[in-house]
């Protein structure tokens, strides 16, 4: 359903498009970060190439954290209801599995 | 700032990282890509999900479907901030980590027998991230279904031909996956009758545009991905996906085509305005505070606004849940996957970024080539007097003038300055139809996919309860 704001007219996606963009780059982070293992233990790589696929992804990481946190901060509490239910709970689920991963992540690390 | 510069330092970049990154260290060094090693397509295979593909074909479905409406729609959105910053994000995601993702995440799964990204985090960070992983990629894919199907509908609301012609996309593709899985006939030959059939639904659909509202196209939309989600992947899927990868082709050929034609050209657009622009970009709704304060810092929000053009997440998902499954050979995977995330990076700075630049500023792209910029723009329906920069039209309306007047432009050059106006109301059309297709290849694909988190996420049940479920 377009919604109507000052006088013109804004499709769903052009308020969605944040939302999408950040979980899909956040995944992003997450899957590289899971491929960075995968190099790192399954194939035994090690030294600068390593860090070439790590320190890109911890980047990515904090990035994406942070402009979601941003988002939840300062645009989510200003769109209307349905958006902030649909949306913004997806957000929140996703920043908490977000979490989760990263710390299953670096306890991978610390156990091998 | 010449096109010749950005032009130059983009394919640079582009050649160095496929050639000096992506074969010499991931292929050669960390993957050690083997060509005798049997890969899940051919180990595996059932018909259905895992089924090896030529791979101008694989190359095809992949770059089709992870090609959605993001390297147009994030770019174009992020022009606020000039040419520059975003150029810079497009470029140095691409070769750092976006094909750096999509290879590593293909391979991890193709080691792995086929399966996701997500059960591949189980075997290094143990069993409980596979399902945190999975739940984490459904909710994801959740939103990409809601915003593409969005998307689509409000192109086609926009540009009814383009409607027309994705409507008889489905059957032809369908004629096509039959002469070649069930006929028998050589894939060229197919591709060179379903080519033909495709140009004159082209010439077609310009003359019989289909209006419907889009509520209607929501619905339409909703219930074809859902059917094409449950169809065996060569029915629909991969030949719909690799005639979609010519469309593609053509779109990207013209963009750089376009760069070679005006190189001497300089960019309208300035590279960079202000680091903090309106909330607006990252959703705000107009009118509302946040879209009235400057709280969209380039660093971090960024990757809220330009997703698939420089990476994307969901290329992970791809790779190793369609692709993965049916890549027929270890070394087509470099192609296939780091390749395809590349031609993508160049839909966004060749096809986007830079034909948005050159037309910035309308009446300064008349005086700069003698062209009747302005009166194309006003039979394309755009008022001039109200709107003087690119950058005042919505994000889809900046993709497809930018690409349109770049093009005409480019093209006028050569054949005189009496067909521009056509050729950009035809360029235009070209624009919207690329970027349909671009997007309902993705939502079919992201429809699929959730669809393989879902079962894959419910595994323990089946282990559980297998008598239960009917095979």
């Amino acid at each position: 359903m377009p919604e109507t704001g000052a006088k013109l007219t804004v499709y769903a996606y052009s308020i969605l498009w944040a939302s999408f963009s950040g979980t899909n780059q956040l995944l992003a982070a997450l899957a590289l970060l899971t491929a960075a293992l995968w190099v790192y233990f399954v194939l035994g790589i090690r030294g600068k190439i390593a860090w070439l696929i790590l320190v890109p992804a911890l980047f990515l990481w904090l990035t994406v954290t942070s402009a979601l946190v941003l988002w939840l901060v300062f645009i989510m509490p200003y769109l209307p209801l349905l958006y902030q239910l649909g949306a913004g709970t997806i957000i929140i689920i996703s920043l908490i599995l977000d979490f989760m991963l990263i710390g299953l992540f670096i306890s991978a690390f610390r156990r091998k | 700032m010449y096109v010749f510069i950005v032009f130059v330092i983009v394919l640079a970049a582009y050649f160095a990282a496929y050639y000096l990154y992506g074969k010499r260290v991931l292929e050669q060094k960390v993957v050690k890509a083997d060509p005798n090693r049997l890969t899940p397509a051919v180990e595996k295979f059932d018909g259905i999900d895992y089924v090896p593909a030529n791979k101008y074909v694989l190359y095809g479905h992949h770059f089709a479907s992870i090609a959605g409406a993001g390297p147009i729609i994030g770019p174009a959105t992020a022009m606020v901030w000039g040419w520059g910053l975003p150029l810079l994000w497009v470029l140095f995601g691409n070769v750092f980590i976006g094909a750096v993702h999509d290879y590593l995440s293909m391979m991890a799964s193709v080691r792995h027998g086929g399966v996701s990204i997500m059960s591949v985090s189980e075997n290094v960070m143990g069993r409980k991230a596979r399902y945190i992983f999975l739940a984490y990629v459904w909710f994801a894919l959740v939103l990409v279904l809601a915003a593409f199907n969005s998307v689509a509908s409000s192109v086609f609301v926009g540009t009814p031909t383009a409607a027309t012609l994705s409507l008889i996309y489905m059957p032809l593709a369908l004629i096509f996956g039959l002469l070649v899985y069930r006929a028998g006939l050589r894939v060229s030959y197919a591709t060179v009758i379903t080519l033909i059939l495709i140009v004159l639904a082209a010439a077609y659909s310009l003359s019989y545009p289909t209006y419907l509202t889009y509520e209607a196209w929501v619905v339409i939309l909703t219930i074809y991905s859902f059917i094409a989600a449950a169809l065996p992947v060569w029915y629909l899927l991969q030949p719909r996906d690799y005639l979609n990868a010519y469309l593609l082709w053509a779109f990207v050929g013209i963009a750089v085509v376009t760069s070679v034609l005006t190189l001497d050209l300089a960019l309208q657009g300035p590279i960079m305005t202000k680091f903090a622009v309106s909330g607006a970009v990252i959703g705000a709704l107009p009118g509302t505070t946040p879209a009235k304060m400057d709280i969209a810092y380039f660093w971090p929000v960024i990757p809220l606004v330009i997703a698939c053009g420089a990476l994307s997440g969901f290329h992970s998902v791809v790779a190793s849940g369609t692709t993965s499954k049916q890549l027929a050979n270890e070394l087509d995977a470099l192609f296939v996957g780091f390749g395809a995330m590349l031609a993508e990076g160049a839909v966004a700075s060749l096809a986007v970024i830079l034909p948005i630049a050159v037309a910035w500023n309308f009446a300064g792209l008349e005086t700069a080539t003698g062209f009747p910029v302005l009166n194309a723009l006003t039979k394309a329906g755009i008022n001039t007097t109200a709107i003087k920069e690119i950058i005042k039209l919505p994000a889809a309306d900046r993709f497809t003038n930018g690409y349109g007047l770049a093009a005409a432009t480019a093209f006028s050059r050569v054949l005189g300055p009496s067909p521009f106006i056509d050729l950009f109301l035809g360029f235009k059309t070209f624009a919207a139809w690329a970027l349909s297709a671009f997007v309902l290849t993705t939502l079919d694909t992201a429809n699929r996919l959730a669809r393989f988190a879902w079962k894959e996420m419910f595994d323990w049940l089946e282990k559980r309860i297998g008598q239960l479920i009917k095979r």
